[in-house]
């Protein structure tokens, strides 16, 4: 499916990016050239890892041992740390290559194998020699050692591109989440679900919709599974072939495709970058897109991918898994608000400023969740342009935790002024202020010094206020701001995962604080883990959800149908959160099976009883409208988008401008997921479309045209084409006419392109 | 346009005679076709108003805008100046606004508490706090529901730039987005035209009706109604009020070569459209680095652009029922940070207000000396925006129903300020 970047394009430069508008997000795109500049360069560079930097991280209380034997002396890691953390052997000199990076267990009964920490070469050889669990606080020897026997050269190549190494951060540590030997049978699961549900349905007394025919099935389960609209030569086939199990097998073929990996990538690109605030977020997209279609090509346990998102580092234009964290900024409460709606269905975020009104979240929850991210951050990668690194912060007493440091400054001014007042006048001069630990007094000196008498004194230190408090910029610790009175410090809060009260405890490295916070997420105990993403699968494949919107679940909205819900998370959570195992329950019943039904005006029919024709994604009416008119890519009209702001971030090709178009945010409840003006301007009067949809030329319409002299054939093969069916007698009677009326053969089936690709029924999922 | 200037306080004025010249100007373009389109714009909105928001994205600086705090040190090096209102001054670099302020209130007590862009902007834009279950719809495409009474050929709502979209009132009043102004958006003129184009409608209608017999109603009703939208600007000769070939270079100059400067000549001819709410957004006001220059930098651009849509809607008998109001998210911190900028500051800011029902001439608010607190008459956003809809003679308690049946207020809370509305 690559699609080739093709110079010349006419699109949708004057078009909005990303969903219908309807989402905040389309503040953040540029239209008239400089933008709101976020701030990732950091002002006051704790970002720099420094020496004084790793020795701190050496005697921080329960950091592991580090590995780097540069500063000896100050090597006294204390093997104290009562409870097992992840290893953190990061020293700024130690190549990355050098790190036990991926620890994971050879005898995992999994695909994961290519953790993309494992896939640095050596790191990979080194993960399998250091145990799994040697990383903790008790294998500080060995590890040096290894260091030490392994490194010299990989040392000198560190030291030769510091930049290099810079941009290849630590990389997270986790188990993979252990996988059955075995499956339930998807066809036996499916069958009992059926029978739940329907034994619900009957008894409200719902009539079921029939089974789909041939026809709507392959398209649906196409679109659903590969994203992409069956070939004609498939429809046909597919309708005579007499094998009973048909069904089951063509969704085994869809989901061992490679389209199968690209389609689901995509959409969990729309689901994550729908959110951006980050400006520039889409410079990662396509590391995600291509990273995301690997872990589910090797079908990646959704835990593992789960971890992974949560614990990423690195470049974000290398490392796909860094999306959600660049995506929010990598500030702490959007990071925090994200997971938990991604993979807890849980809209935490209204407690960013109060207790939840609906929901019995309470800000101190929100507080405790933001608190495992604070130290990471993003940080320009020295030498490289256009892309940026996630880094864990390591607070030390230079850098120090700006917040903590300056809050400490400000309780501390009598002392502070006693001990920098040389000349004993009782101030402190600004020479004086150099001397201050810390950058602020110097720094805030001029703003402090509210009688410009070239002194500080201990009450105007006191009324300094604290320099602004940006996020993405790596923190010691989480501080909840004071909403009363925002520029101050506000309260420091400790990690707890709200759902089990559970703490990786204080003062904990990054990766720690992520990690710990993964495998609270994924616990098996975790029931919301498994429902969320049951629900969001099961909506995405039959139109609704058992609670809507897939990412607000609750936890005081009641499921429809709830023990259908239950019982489906609870064999996913038992078959190790395998997604393609769901994914084939899912569309083995008869729920999903059904065809779409009309629905009287006055009923508003229960969930489930009939399917629902639902808006294709982008991507797939994209690859829908490609196939259909027989080229690689949209776009070979002339003249090409200016550029405008922050469009040269994102995806530039054809696909990429049309998903521009016609994207939106597929956590959105289909019924929210409007058309707008612009989609339906550039489907009817594109040149891009008008040149294809032409009779005449090297198009699609002008070979059905010449294969078929009779019109009936004509009009099959390009309903085939289209819309992945026959027509209806009614339907060739219709066009017939409009034939015969128009007299002029190339412009009326010109027409009648031109009104199926404009259709209703092409853009759907039926 | 020369641009004459004051004989006594040396702000520029228009002259009488840029005045004539350019009316004609437009008057002798619009021959061909442009006068036409402006007449049946008031039967679309019987009361015949319409909102410009000119939005300035990243939040200005009230203290180098319309608040400078002179000889104080939070103030740097802002200097005020004169404007046509004895005893009102306004920051150097706003010579042009400073004088039309006849016909502009300055609202110098906007205070809020969200100091976050996206957050603030959402805030300014719903007079809601932003939520994950509910999209509140921007303020102005709730005026335009209430101003629009008749399906126009162009959408009631147009944005140059993006911004906060309708929320649950849907696509009806969704901004159509412009990113050119001064050029017809993209695929409104079609290849296919005139019957032809009929023809293959009507056709879609059929072929749509079998799909929906189907069981795909709801999805085909909703598909036929944008696309019976998209018909009808297609075909609309009022879209030529998206493109400005018809514009006296004087009128072009008179709002300034600048991308902003075009978006608001783009709004005027919209009003002029029938179309409703208007917004015209500028970027980089989010000045945490040195401040005093980019916003000297932005108000070469801004200044005129403002000064020249007020203006020209005055010129044209305009502005009495169209409201332009000038505003951003937040202010900025008094203190000047190391790095010579301000950061964002929600406790004090200002807005201006002119036209519609406004009246001009005057300062509402006060800050403290050092530009940090609120003194006088402490304006809310909510009280703003329902400024904004008393002076369009708008009830802000208009409610709209939410997806779930949820009555919402236009503006939900504050009072308008009488003494702003004449």
């Amino acid at each position: 499916m690559g699609e080739r970047f093709l110079q010349g394009v006419v699109m949708l430069a004057t078009l909005r990016s990303w969903s219908l508008g309807l989402c905040l997000a389309g503040l953040f795109v540029s239209p008239l050239g400089a933008a709101d500049k976020p701030t990732d360069k950091p002002a006051e560079s704790p970002a720099k890892p420094t020496k004084a930097d790793a020795a701190k991280k050496q005697v921080a209380p329960k950091s592991a041992p580090d590995k780097s034997s540069g500063d000896s002396k100050k090597k006294a890691a204390k093997p104290t740390a009562a409870k097992p953390t992840a290893a953190k052997p990061t020293a700024p000199k130690t190549p990355a290559a050098d790190k036990p990076a991926a620890k994971k267990s050879p005898s995992q009964p999994t695909s994961d194998n290519k953790t993309t920490a494992a896939k640095k070469g050596k790191a990979k050889a080194r993960a399998v020699a250091a145990k799994k669990g040697a990383a903790k606080n008790a294998a500080a020897k060995p590890q040096a050692q290894l260091a030490k026997t392994e490194t010299p050269a990989q040392a000198r190549a560190a030291m030769a591109q510091k930049s290099a190494e810079e941009a290849a951060p630590e990389q997270a540590k986790f188990t993979p989440f252990p996988r059955p030997a075995e499956l339930p049978d998807p066809g036996q699961v499916a069958a009992e679900l059926d029978q739940l549900l329907e034994a619900n349905l009957k008894q409200a007394g719902v009539e079921l919709a029939p089974p789909s025919g041939d026809e709507d099935f392959l398209r649906r389960v196409s679109f659903d599974l590969a994203g992409i609209a069956p070939s004609p030569e498939e429809v046909t086939l597919f309708g005579i072939d007499p094998d009973p199990d048909k069904r089951a097998l063509l969704i085994d073929r869809l989901l061992r495709s490679d389209a199968y990996a690209e389609n689901w990538a995509r959409y969990w690109r729309d689901v994550l970058y729908a959110r951006a605030v980050e400006q520039r977020a889409r410079l990662g997209q396509q590391a995600f897109e291509t990273w995301m279609a690997e872990q589910l090509k090797q079908n990646q346990s959704w835990a593992d991918i789960t971890t992974r998102l949560i614990t990423a580092t690195g470049d974000v234009s290398k490392e796909g898994s860094t999306a959600l964290i660049y995506a929010q900024r990598a500030e702490p409460d959007e990071v925090a608000s994200e997971v938990s709606r991604v993979f807890l269905g849980i809209q935490l975020q209204c407690a960013n400023c109060h207790d939840h009104p609906s929901d019995q979240w309470k800000r101190d929850q929100f507080h405790a969740l933001a608190a495992f991210f604070p130290r990471m951050f993003v940080r320009p990668i020295p030498g490289e342009k256009r892309t940026f690194a996630i880094a864990s912060f390591t607070p030390d007493r230079r850098t120090g935790d700006p917040r903590a440091d300056f809050a400490r400054m400000i309780s501390q001014a009598e002392d502070l002024v006693a001990r920098l007042d040389r000349d004993s006048d009782g101030a402190v001069s600004e020479g004086e202020a150099k001397k201050a630990p810390g950058p602020f007094l110097a720094r805030l000196f001029q703003q402090g010094d509210a009688d410009k008498d070239g002194k500080l004194t201990a009450d105007e230190i006191r009324k300094i206020p604290p320099p602004p408090l940006r996020g993405g910029r790596g923190t010691a610790e989480y501080f909840m701001p004071d909403l009363q009175n925002p520029q101050s410090v506000g309260t420091q809060f400790n990690p707890t995962f709200f759902l089990n009260g559970k703490s990786p405890g204080e003062g904990q490295p990054d990766l720690d604080r992520r990690v710990a916070l993964a495998q609270y997420i994924v616990d098996p105990q975790n029931d919301a883990f498994s429902q969320a993403f049951v629900n969001r699968m099961w909506a995405q494949l039959l139109g609704e959800g058992f609670v809507m919107p897939v990412d607000d679940m609750g936890p005081e909205r009641s499921a429809r149908h709830p023990e259908v819900l239950a019982a489906l998370s609870k064999q996913f959570t038992a078959t190790g959160y395998d997604i393609r195992w769901l994914l084939k329950t899912i569309v083995a019943t008869r729920a999903y099976q059904r065809q779409i039904r009309p629905k009287s005006a006055a009923e508003n029919p229960p969930a489930f009883a009939t399917a629902l024709a639902t808006r294709l994604r982008a991507d797939q009416l994209y690859s829908a409208i490609t196939r259909v008119l027989g080229v690689d890519d949209l776009g070979s009209a002339p003249g090409r988008p200016r550029q405008q702001g922050l469009a040269r971030y994102g995806d530039n090709s054809p696909r990429g401008q049309f998903h521009q178009l016609f994207g939106f945010d597929p956590s959105t409840p289909p019924d929210e997921q409007l058309g707008n003006l612009p989609q339906a301007l550039f489907l009817m009067n594109s040149t891009a479309v008008h040149s294809l949809i032409a009779g005449k030329g090297a198009t699609r319409l002008s070979g059905i045209l010449s294969r078929h002299t009779d019109n009936n054939d004509a009009l099959q093969e390009l309903y085939l084409h289209v819309l992945s069916r026959r027509p209806t007698e009614q339907e060739l009677e219709i066009c017939r006419g409009y034939i015969a009326e128009v007299k002029d053969r190339n412009d009326a089936f010109e027409d009648i392109l031109w009104s199926l690709v404009n259709s209703t029924e092409f853009q759907t999922r039926r | 346009m020369s641009n004459s200037n004051h004989p006594v306080t040396g702000l520029w004025q228009p002259s009488r005679r840029d005045f004539l010249q350019a009316t004609l100007a437009a008057a002798g373009a619009s021959l061909v076709n442009f006068s036409d389109l402006r007449v049946g714009a008031g039967e679309l909105r019987p009361g015949g108003r319409s909102l410009i928001l000119l939005w300035m994205a990243g939040g200005p600086s009230h203290l180098e805008t319309f608040d400078p705090k002179p000889g104080h040190a939070n103030g740097g090096p802002t200097e005020a100046i004169e404007t046509a209102v004895p005893g009102i001054r306004i920051a150097n670099g706003w010579e042009k606004t400073a004088g039309m302020l006849k016909d502009i209130a300055i609202v110098r007590s906007m205070n809020n508490k969200e100091g976050e862009h996206a957050r603030a902007t959402y805030q300014m834009h719903t007079g809601y706090v932003p939520t994950g279950t509910l999209r509140h719809p921007n303020v102005g495409t709730a005026i335009a529901k209430a101003l629009t009474t008749e399906a126009s050929d162009l959408p009631p709502v147009v944005s140059v730039g993006p911004t906060v979209g309708a929320g649950f009132l849907g696509v009806d009043y969704e901004p159509f987005v412009v990113q050119q102004p001064g050029e017809l958006p993209r695929n409104v003129v079609g290849r296919v035209q005139g019957p032809r184009f009929d023809r293959r409608f009507s056709l879609l209608g059929r072929l749509e009706d079998q799909f929906a017999s189907k069981g795909a109603e709801a999805v085909v009703a909703e598909h036929k109604q944008l696309y019976e939208k998209t018909r009808r600007m297609v075909q609309s000769e009022r879209v030529k009020a998206f493109e400005f070939a018809d514009e006296s270079n004087d009128t072009k100059t008179l709002y300034g070569d600048s991308p902003f400067g075009k978006g608001c000549l783009l709004a005027r001819r919209l009003v002029e459209a029938g179309v409703s709410y208007i917004e015209v957004r500028a970027n980089g006001w989010d000045t945490h680095k040195d401040n005093f220059d980019a916003v000297k930098k932005l108000a070469r651009t801004t200044d005129p652009a403002v000064a020249g849509l007020i203006y020209d809607l005055k010129q044209r008998g305009l502005l009495e029922k169209t409201l332009v109001v000038w505003m951003g998210e937040f202010g900025r911190t008094p203190k000047i940070n190391p790095n010579t900028g301000r950061d964002h500051y929600p406790r004090a800011f200002n807005a201006l207000l002119a036209g519609g029902g406004i009246k001009g001439g005057q300062v509402y608010g006060a800050t403290s000396d050092d530009g940090a607190t609120v003194k006088d008459n402490p304006t809310s956003i909510h009280d703003l925006l329902a400024t904004v809809c008393k002076s369009l003679q708008v009830d802000p308690s208009i409610e709209n129903l939410s997806p779930i049946g949820r009555p919402l207020k236009i503006v939900d809370g504050g009072k308008p300020i009488d003494a702003l509305i004449s």
